[in-house]
């Protein structure tokens, strides 16, 4: 057959095959790029992404048809998820607005992916960075988590400062999202509180940090010397442990504890404690703002 | 995506070309030209499929990055794209895809209860992740039934939880979380103190380990003091099952005078204050047990 073949053919074969050299060296140029982009775990598809990855790289591009189908499927798909993740929302009480997963190292047998998870918890925002490793043992997989970084306003870092840093030395996310969970409950019924009565007892009840403050001010309109101050912080011990604290504080003026040297006045911020013992923080708070508004009825 | 077709279209032309001629003048046999046209018209698709997805995937990489500054600024504005629209919905969908996929994989990590529903709204399934120190550990599964009543009806919590009286306390009825809050407390706080006592074991090996319950609640451990030669009988009470530190601790000794020593005073405070396997790297480092 060698013979055969013309001097025209002896070139054509020549071109041919250096075009088949360099095709070759791009497809294995690209199978490298593609092999990149499947060690992320975020771009690795399967299902519908993946007959969706199909579709966009023209492989079904004749049939108008299966594209309107894929596209359909995948609504039906993400649908699906936004449900979940309503779900899990409500279910867990933190709301996560986003999640960007960097691979750092991708092998049979170890995953490390660096995350950073922000979203807020009722009124609390955080940012979350953190370290995951994922490592095959036996039949299981052993997680760790490394390398916490915990990001949260200012004003919210107050009572959680010394928390914050004690759960980034020992790495524990999960108590950092139970406490932080916790906190803002408390938080919240405190706010809930505080709004209550001063939207019942508008006069006497005044909320001069507005309704996310500590401090609650209560004062009868013609006694204005007299302050009374419901302090109720929401402290979180290092351990995670969150407590809330209620104190009655009093500002009366020394001439009006001169003239009414009873217990009762003095003695405010003591028998706080035991109503608060007694009744809990809405009935105790209740009943001393009725005292302070001097009103007989409920 | 338009050259692509066309050159396939032409290398196609010429293949039926050289076919058409060769069956004019010769028989059957494949010339060599014939055979490298047809490779290189193979690997021309492969190579054209492969830097489509490539370029779909860089694509789709840059549209979730904006989605995902668009989602921490809140801002309405999309950057512009030059796909077609048809295209451009379905990058949008996958880019979205993506974004739900890493949002419920981060609720699993940071400890989240992995709600199912099921039998049409009538049960859920609920996940307790456990972790101390960076380390995650089992994780617990209760099986619940919403109606007529919201109760358990299978799980594997081990028996020295108090499930049910958790349960019990609880305003399950109306606030599922009322449950899951304190029942997650209990079994991290269990995770915890197990880990500690495994850690106690692996580190400490001159430290004895005299006593300790399956729910890691109670613990006796043995020092041995390096001067004195003698032993302390160290216990510690973790009477709150909620917590990982203990609430009591008690030291007993030959010598009576030592636990109430300024030192050891300070070993109690140490002892109710850090983890129990690292108080005894600070102890240990002290030089005042072995």
């Amino acid at each position: 057959m060698m013979e055969e073949m013309s001097q025209e053919n002896m070139e054509e074969v020549k071109v041919l095959e250096a075009q088949i050299k360099h095709l070759e060296a791009e497809v294995s140029a690209l199978k490298g790029q593609q092999q990149d982009n499947h060690k992320d775990i975020t771009f690795h598809f399967r299902g519908e992404m993946q007959d969706a990855m199909l579709c966009m790289c023209g492989q079904r591009q004749g049939d108008k048809k299966e594209k309107e189908k894929v596209l359909s499927r995948l609504k039906e798909e993400v649908e699906e998820l936004e449900v979940d993740l309503k779900l899990q929302a409500e279910m867990n009480g933190i709301s996560l607005t986003g999640c960007t997963i960097k691979t750092l190292q991708s092998s049979d047998r170890k995953l490390v992916q660096q995350l950073c998870v922000s979203g807020h918890c009722s009124e609390l925002v955080f940012q979350v960075e953190f370290q995951l490793s994922e490592v095959k043992e036996g039949s299981g997989c052993v997680r760790t988590i490394s390398d916490l970084n915990v990001v949260m306003d200012a004003s919210d870092l107050q009572n959680f400062g010394s928390f914050l840093s004690g759960v980034e030395e020992s790495r524990d996310l999960l108590l950092l999202f139970r406490t932080l969970r916790t906190f803002s409950n408390r938080c919240d019924d405190r706010r809930r509180t505080f709004q209550h009565f001063q939207e019942k007892y508008p006069s006497v009840v005044s909320l001069p940090g507005g309704c996310s403050s500590e401090v609650v001010t209560l004062n009868h309109p013609e006694l204005s010397g007299c302050l009374l101050f419901v302090h109720w912080s929401v402290d979180v011990s290092r351990e995670g442990g969150v407590s809330p604290k209620i104190e009655l504080l009093t500002k009366i003026p020394e001439r009006a504890l001169q003239l009414f040297p009873s217990q009762a006045v003095g003695g405010a911020e003591e028998a706080f404690q035991s109503l608060l013992r007694l009744l809990g923080p809405e009935a105790a708070l209740e009943s001393v703002v009725m005292a302070v508004g001097l009103s007989r009825d409920t | 995506m338009e050259g692509a077709s066309a050159k396939g279209v032409l290398s196609h032309l010429s293949l039926l070309e050289v076919q058409a001629r060769s069956r004019k003048t010769q028989p059957k046999q494949p010339s060599r030209v014939q055979e490298l046209k047809a490779k290189a018209e193979a690997l021309t698709r492969q190579r054209d499929q492969l830097r489509a997805e490539v370029e779909t995937h860089k694509n789709l990489k840059k549209l979730r990055a904006s989605m995902d500054k668009r989602c921490r600024r809140e801002e309405d504005e999309e950057e512009g794209m030059d796909e077609d629209s048809e295209n451009s919905n379905l990058l949008r969908l996958m880019a979205r895809h993506t974004q739900l996929k890493d949002l419920l994989h981060a609720y699993d990590v940071i400890g989240g209860y992995n709600i199912i529903k099921t039998r049409q709204g009538k049960g859920l399934c609920v996940s307790l992740a456990t972790a101390y120190e960076g380390a995650y550990f089992e994780t617990y599964n209760l099986e619940m039934d919403l109606k007529p009543t919201v109760r358990i009806s299978r799980h594997n919590v081990p028996p020295f939880i108090p499930l049910n009286n958790l349960a019990e306390q609880s305003n399950m009825q109306t606030e599922i979380r009322t449950l899951l809050d304190p029942l997650s407390q209990h079994l991290n706080a269990f995770a915890g103190r197990k880990q500690q006592l495994k850690l106690v074991k692996e580190l400490h090996k001159s430290v004895e380990v005299m006593e300790s319950n399956v729910l890691c609640s109670f613990l006796v451990l043995m020092f041995t003091l390096p001067r004195e030669k003698t032993a302390v009988l160290c216990s510690l009470d973790y009477s709150d099952c909620t917590r990982c530190l203990p609430t009591r601790v008690h030291f007993e000794c030959e010598d009576n005078e030592l636990p109430d020593s300024p030192e050891w005073k300070k070993h109690r405070s140490l002892l109710m204050e850090t983890p129990v396997h690292k108080a005894l790297i600070t102890m240990r480092k002290m030089g005042n047990i072995v």
